[in-house]
Parts: structure tokens; C-alpha cells; sequence
């Protein structure tokens, strides 16, 4: 038995990158030889991947729906005597200790063309004589394909780099001239200073892309409000106390009330597509909820949540957790969501200001539920409290819309009985 | 230049293709045989041409799934082909010599080839393509139709030595709209030379369907204006592509002079694996294809004759299976040449921009960019 990491290939010729549709395989299922483990939709085509090796699936290192680039391990196994090796020896070259990653091979000339093909630009000569850093005809500056890689490796921008190649080519030497200056004046290497570089691939990619996108499409405001869950509290300590089949924490007694919070206030149930000039206000309710797992963010999505009771939605929670703990999640249960949760009061803190889900419309953020002294009839008292948070997009609703479902969700989480009225 | 007869005018209409491509085994298996193209091949033939297909499309499998696996940099599938490619070559003599494209698997499992070599070939290895006179096999042409004026001045070389061979030039529908083609055929004609020209129509020249490729009634139309005869088989049909292809070689090797075949058939699976077909073709379209499966028909008649049973069934999917993991074997990791030679053996004198590019890729490789393996 040993681990064998396979990596995304080149399915096309020359492509650099392809996005993980699907998994057809979980982890603990036995393949065999080319069979079949996962979709990938590259520029040219959605293809099935066959498995190179024979063995036990170990881990998926990729999340569905997120973009790898050629060369990136996507899937361990544990692989069975004759894997796929049997009598010529060959192995995977260039892999096996962790998170390890050797170049990318076939970066060719077909992704990136020579800019200047059979023979040298004029064109970009004379652009040059303007001023500006030459460039190709989309106008991205003219470098190789591994000098652009080479750039985006150490993070350096290639339209700031001052070429000195001929026509205007942005070389090896002049990327590593940028990045030196750039990130380190003194001249010394980066890896002297203690910094180390980690790319940023999978999960973590998504995530980063997500929510780069939220801040910058999305004119955010928020409001919080601080509410006495004491009585939230105890209607959870009778649920728990009168039932067996599920656990209700008191995040599925939150949800249940944001449902309701969203019948009443539907605005914050939308998406505002500014290409198409439109709100889309969705009559379903499809929760995101935030969930920490080992490979990092997700936030799996249950769907048809107005139709789901308390108890329901606790099943719901508790599913989903398992299934996100053991990477078991569909894509289809991580997207669709149109209102998110963030129950970041798991990780000790108090409150927060969370990213919206994008393209979800506001996202509530819980935070920890901590006694606390309170004046309850004018006097002190030591009651749960829980801050609560909206952070909304202020394009589909104002302060007065947003407010008005925050403190609907605040009352309903003091006086719990307020729900009954709703049922 | 006075003593030298002038051939004759052929009858224009002696030259026409049916409509109807020549189909010998019909979609259900039955066998109707035909006195204009008769069949002459033993139970030993037969069994040896299905071995062929079989071991076609499951090497066909294989490659795909290495290049899947980033094993091979592309590779264009035969699937739906092999009728076309194995009954065409199987017509051949082993002093016959094939200029294919490079969609030929099948065909060069006749001819003997190895097909580690062609597999090694879309792996980009020191180890690609074969001696193209071991099995007269000629080199698979990536560019198209430059193999058919290859097949033309390898039968004019014949003509002129008096050696006794025939050469049949392998193409596809997307390469009669090619400027090489047209002067293959031509010259074909003129210097009256024993090569055949069999096109595979498998109906797309990548997305690009025969009906936007000619205006011509039919492919094999063409060849009566080069003053040829057309001829038309179903491609689907092993013993029809047999029948039709011998009857044009033993032509050709009496002296008669070329002529052209047109196999129909249908390519099943995308161009290449760099190409999506669901983006120009229906599901349909590609169901209509799946009954007239050239194997299946085949297998009905074998059958019927008691020459397959299931334990025949067993024995050659063992072997094809044992030949696709060795294949696997051969081709999975197979190191890459130096990628700098890629600039040895072109020019005696490289010129100045050559020996520019090599610095580049020596710069590159000296900073990493290549790792061990790909070297």
C-alpha cells in the first residue's frame, strides 16, 4: 500500500486549468484501473477522467465546482499491490511527499501563443516606441508562457514590468528584477525574511475569489443587534428534553426564526443582478450556512427551508455537518443558497461583520451565546445573550427593511412564543 | 514524345459511383453478396479481420484513457471507424503500401504495426512512429492531405521501376476540400498510377459537416473529373470495404490506374481529445449511428456461422485486455527525449533566430521549468 496523488492532466492541448464537476467516487470507494472518478469541464470539453491507479479512494483534494490548475493533485489513493505499475516500474514522477507541486508540463505555445508567431511583432515594436509596455493584440504585455508563470508565481504583475527581451519581451530576468524590488528593497531573498509562499489552490482559491467579489460588487451595510436568548435557551432544553431523535441546537431555532424573518421581509431573500438591471426575489428559501471544516469554508446549503420544522432543520444541521466533515457533500448541496448564516459565535467570538454569500442579498452573522448581565423589568439580571448580525446589500433594500427583519428575528429569539403566532 | 499512344476518353458515366454505397452485410448481419464485388475470403479471414476490430476499439479505449490521464498529448479516436479501416487493409497485399492519416489505428493493426509506436508517437517520445518500410506503412500525417501526394509519388516511383505494388492514400471527407488532394488526384490520373485513394467520410472534419464541405453529389462524384472511377461502400461494413477496396487495388495492379473509394461512416466519438462534439452535433444524430455498429453486424453474421461463441468471445477479450495493459505499461511515464533536441537534425546550418529559440528553451529548462521527467 502507498499513497499515489493524481494530478489534473492537460485534457485538451495545452489548456492550463479545468474545473471539478463532479465526483463520481467518494472516499473509501475501491476503483479499479481507468475507471471512471470525476467530471472536468475544461475551454474545449466536459470530460470523464479516468483513474490512473487501482485502490481505495483516500482523499478528493479538490471541492466540486472549483477551478484546478493542470498539475494540482485532485484525488489519493491508496493503491493495492499491482497498481497500474505492474512490471514496468513506472511511477508518478515528481510526487509523493505533500503538498509538494512540480511545474506544470505542456504549458505550451497552443494556450498561450507566441504573441508574435513565425517571426517578430513590428506591431508591438513601435507601441513600445509610444511610451507603453508592449503588448500582445488583447493587450495583455508580451512574455512567454513559463515567464508568465514565473510571474504569477512570485506575484508580480507583468503590465508593471519594465521588458528588456527584444520587441518588447518581458523576460525570466526582468521578472525576477520586479519581484525583488517589489517585495524586498533590500535586496535579500523573501525566503531569508521567514516568509513563506503558499499557493493559493483549492478550497482556499474558492473562497478568496468569493469573497474578493462579494466586497467588490456588493455596497454592503450592516446592523447588529444584541438580544437575551434566555428564553431560546430553555424552549431548546424542552425540545431536547422531549425528544430523542435529534439534538436541536440553538443555531436550527435561529434558522427556523430567519425563515420566518425572510416570509416577512422576502427583500432580503434577493439577488440583484446588475447586468440584467433586475432584483430577483426568490419564493424559496435555500439557507447557506457556514460551516469550519478540515479542508476549509463551505457552505452547504439546505434547501426548501420554509417547509422544514425545528426539528427538521436540527436533522438537517446535523446531516450536513457530517457529510461536510467527511468531504461527502454533492456540489449541488453546496450552491443555490439564497440567504446565508454565519454561526461564527462557534469559535468563541462575540459578533462580527460576515462577507456576503454573493450573489445572496444579506447574510446574518450569530455570534457566541454568553451569560451576561441584562436588565430584564428594570433589573439586573444574568440572562444568555447573543449579538446578532446583518450585514445587507444595500442595493435591494434600506436600513428600514434590513432593520425591521433584524429586530423581528432579535423579538422572535427573546420571546420565542412569538413564533407560535406564525405556525 | 510521338510515339507515345494517347489513352483513351473513359466513358464518363462508366466512372459514376452509386448512389447507394455498396453494402454487402446488411445492419441485421444478413449477408447479400454481390457479382460486381465478390468475396473471397475463408472463415480464417474472417475471424482474423473481427480479431482486428476488436483489438481496434479496445486500443482505442486505452488510449483514450491515457490521454485522460495526461499520459498522451492527444489522441483521435477510430470508434465507429473500424469496419472502414480494417476491412480497406486488410484488401491490401503485404507489398501494398498504406499513407495514412492519423486517425489510422486500424488500418495499421493490419498492416502489423506495433501500436505502442503510434501511442507512443501522440506521447511525444524518442520512441514514436515505426520504419515505414517494416510493414509499408507510411508515417501518420497530422497535416491534412499532404498524404495523399505522398501515395501518389510513391506509386509514380512504382510505376517507373516496374515494381509491383500498389499504394492506397487514406484521408477523410474534411481533406477533399484540400489543395492537396486535388493535385493527388489529378496527377494520379494523368501519369495513370496504381494508387487508390479510400476516404473515410465519417461525416465531420472536426465540427465541420460534409454538407458544408462539398457541393458534390456525393464524395466519390469527384473522381469521375479526374477521369477515375468512384466508388462507394458502407464504411460500417467490413466485408462491403473489403470487397470494394480489392476490386479497386486488383484494378490498380493490372495497370488499370487509380480510383477513389468513398466509405460512409460516422466518427462516434469527437474529433480529438481536445474537442467536445455536443457542441455541434444532436444526440440523436449519434443514436441513429449506434445500430449500425460495425462489430455488432459483423458478430451477428460470425455467429451465425459458428465462428464466434462466447468462449471465443472470452479468449479474445482477454487478449485484447492483456494488450491494452501492456500498452498502458509501455506508454505510462515513458520518459520524454531532451526537449532541446527538438532543434537537432532540421538544419545543418541552424539559422540565427533557430539558435535564439534554442537559448530561450535552454534558459527555461536550466530554470526549471521542465522538470526531470519531462526531459
Amino acid at each position: 500500500m502507498r499513497t499515489r496523488h493524481f494530478e489534473l492532466p492537460d485534457l485538451g492541448e495545452g489548456l492550463t486549468e479545468g474545473t471539478i464537476v463532479e465526483w463520481v467516487v467518494d472516499v473509501g470507494d475501491t476503483v479499479a484501473v481507468d475507471d471512471v472518478v470525476a467530471r472536468v469541464e475544461t475551454a474545449k470539453a466536459l470530460v470523464d477522467v479516468p483513474c490512473p491507479f487501482a485502490g481505495e479512494v483516500e482523499a478528493l483534494h479538490v471541492e466540486p465546482g472549483s477551478e484546478v490548475e493542470v498539475g494540482e493533485p485532485i484525488l489519493a489513493i491508496a493503491t493495492t499491490e499491482d497498481a497500474g505499475e505492474s512490471g514496468s516500474g513506472s511511477v508518478l514522477v515528481g510526487f509523493g511527499t505533500g503538498g509538494e507541486r512540480k511545474s506544470r508540463r505542456r504549458r505550451g505555445a497552443s494556450a498561450e501563443p507566441s504573441p508574435s508567431p513565425g517571426g517578430d511583432g513590428g506591431a508591438s515594436a513601435s507601441s513600445s516606441a509610444n511610451g507603453h509596455p508592449p503588448s500582445d493584440p488583447s493587450g495583455r504585455p508580451l512574455a512567454k508562457p513559463p515567464v508568465r508563470k514565473l510571474a504569477k508565481d512570485l506575484g508580480v504583475d507583468l503590465g508593471k514590468v519594465e521588458p528588456s527581451g527584444p520587441d518588447g519581451v518581458i523576460t525570466r530576468e526582468d521578472v525576477h528584477a520586479a519581484s525583488t524590488s517589489s517585495v524586498d528593497t533590500q535586496g535579500g531573498e523573501a525566503d531569508r525574511e521567514g516568509v513563506e509562499r503558499i499557493a493559493v489552490s483549492g478550497v482556499r482559491k474558492r473562497i478568496a475569489e468569493q469573497v474578493t467579489r462579494s466586497r467588490l460588487e456588493i455596497p454592503e451595510a450592516a446592523s447588529w443587534v444584541d438580544c437575551d436568548v434566555t428564553e431560546t435557551m430553555r424552549l431548546r432544553e424542552e425540545l431536547n428534553a422531549t425528544q430523542e431523535e435529534v439534538r436541536v441546537s440553538p443555531l436550527a431555532i435561529i434558522l427556523r426564526v430567519v425563515v420566518e424573518g425572510l416570509r416577512r421581509h422576502p427583500e432580503l431573500n434577493s439577488s440583484f443582478d446588475a447586468e440584467a438591471g433586475e432584483i430577483h426575489r426568490h419564493r424559496r428559501i435555500h439557507l447557506g450556512v457556514a460551516a469550519q471544516t478540515e479542508r476549509g469554508l463551505l457552505v452547504p446549503v439546505l434547501r426548501d427551508a420554509e417547509q422544514r420544522t425545528i426539528l427538521q432543520l436540527a436533522e438537517d444541521l446535523q446531516r450536513t455537518a457530517e457529510r461536510a466533515r467527511e468531504g461527502n457533500l454533492e456540489p449541488g448541496e453546496l450552491t443555490g443558497s439564497t440567504f446565508s448564516v454565519s454561526n461564527f459565535g462557534s469559535f468563541g467570538v462575540d459578533g462580527g461583520s460576515p462577507v456576503i454569500n454573493h450573489p445572496n442579498g444579506a447574510i446574518l452573522g450569530v455570534g457566541r451565546i454568553a451569560e451576561r448581565p441584562w436588565v430584564v423589568d428594570g433589573e439586573l439580571s444574568v440572562r444568555s445573550v447573543c449579538q446578532l448580525s446583518l450585514v445587507f446589500d444595500h442595493r435591494i433594500c434600506d436600513g428600514a427593511e434590513a432593520g425591521g427583519f433584524l429586530r423581528f428575528v432579535g423579538d422572535c429569539l427573546e420571546r420565542p412564543a412569538l413564533l407560535l403566532g406564525s405556525l | 514524345m510521338s510515339d507515345r499512344t494517347e489513352p483513351a476518353v473513359p466513358d464518363a458515366t462508366s466512372l459514376l459511383p452509386p448512389m447507394r454505397p455498396v453494402q454487402l452485410l446488411d445492419e441485421g448481419g444478413e449477408l447479400h453478396e454481390s457479382d460486381d464485388f465478390p468475396l473471397d475470403l475463408k472463415d480464417d479471414d474472417l475471424a482474423a479481420m473481427h480479431r482486428f476490430m476488436v483489438l481496434a476499439r479496445r486500443v482505442d479505449r486505452q488510449s483514450i484513457a491515457l490521454q485522460r490521464q495526461g499520459q498522451l498529448g492527444v489522441y483521435a479516436s477510430l470508434l465507429g471507424q473500424e469496419a472502414a479501416q480494417v476491412g480497406s487493409a486488410y484488401a491490401l497485399g503485404p507489398s501494398d503500401w498504406v499513407f495514412p492519416t492519423y486517425r489510422e489505428l486500424g488500418s495499421a493493426l493490419v498492416r502489423g504495426l506495433d501500436p505502442e509506436h503510434l501511442l507512443h508517437s501522440f506521447r511525444g517520445t524518442w520512441l514514436g512512429d515505426h520504419d515505414p518500410h517494416e510493414h509499408r506503412f507510411g508515417l501518420l500525417s497530422i497535416p491534412i492531405a499532404t498524404q495523399a501526394l505522398h501515395a501518389v509519388g510513391f506509386a509514380m516511383a512504382a510505376k517507373l521501376d516496374g515494381a509491383d505494388f500498389v499504394t492506397a492514400s487514406y484521408f477523410g471527407d474534411g481533406a477533399t476540400s484540400e489543395g492537396d488532394v486535388h493535385e493527388a488526384l489529378n496527377f494520379a490520373a494523368v501519369f495513370d498510377v496504381p494508387c487508390v485513394f479510400f476516404v473515410q467520410n465519417n461525416q465531420y472534419a472536426i465540427s465541420v459537416p460534409v454538407s458544408e464541405q462539398t457541393r458534390a453529389p456525393t464524395l466519390a462524384h469527384k473522381a469521375v473529373g479526374y477521369g477515375m472511377p468512384g466508388y462507394r461502400c458502407d464504411g460500417n461494413d467490413v466485408l462491403a470495404t473489403y470487397a470494394v477496396m480489392r476490386h479497386a487495388v486488383d484494378r490498380a495492379r493490372r495497370g488499370e490506374g487509380p480510383s477513389m473509394i468513398e466509405a460512409v461512416t460516422y466518427r462516434r466519438e469527437s474529433h480529438t481529445t481536445a474537442d467536445d462534439a455536443t457542441r455541434y452535433r444532436s444526440e440523436e444524430e449519434l443514436a441513429e449511428w449506434v445500430p449500425r455498429d460495425p462489430l455488432t453486424r459483423f458478430e451477428t453474421l460470425l455467429e451465425g456461422r459458428g465462428l464466434l461463441d462466447q468462449d471465443r468471445k472470452a479468449e479474445l477479450e482477454a487478449e485484447v485486455d492483456a494488450l491494452a495493459l501492456r500498452l498502458r505499461e509501455e506508454i505510462y511515464d515513458a520518459p520524454h527525449g531532451d526537449p532541446l533536441e527538438l532543434f537537432e537534425h532540421v538544419y545543418v546550418s541552424p539559422p540565427a533566430s533557430y539558435e535564439r529559440q534554442r537559448e530561450l528553451l535552454r534558459g527555461e529548462i536550466d530554470a526549471g521549468t521542465y522538470t526531470d521527467d519531462a526531459r
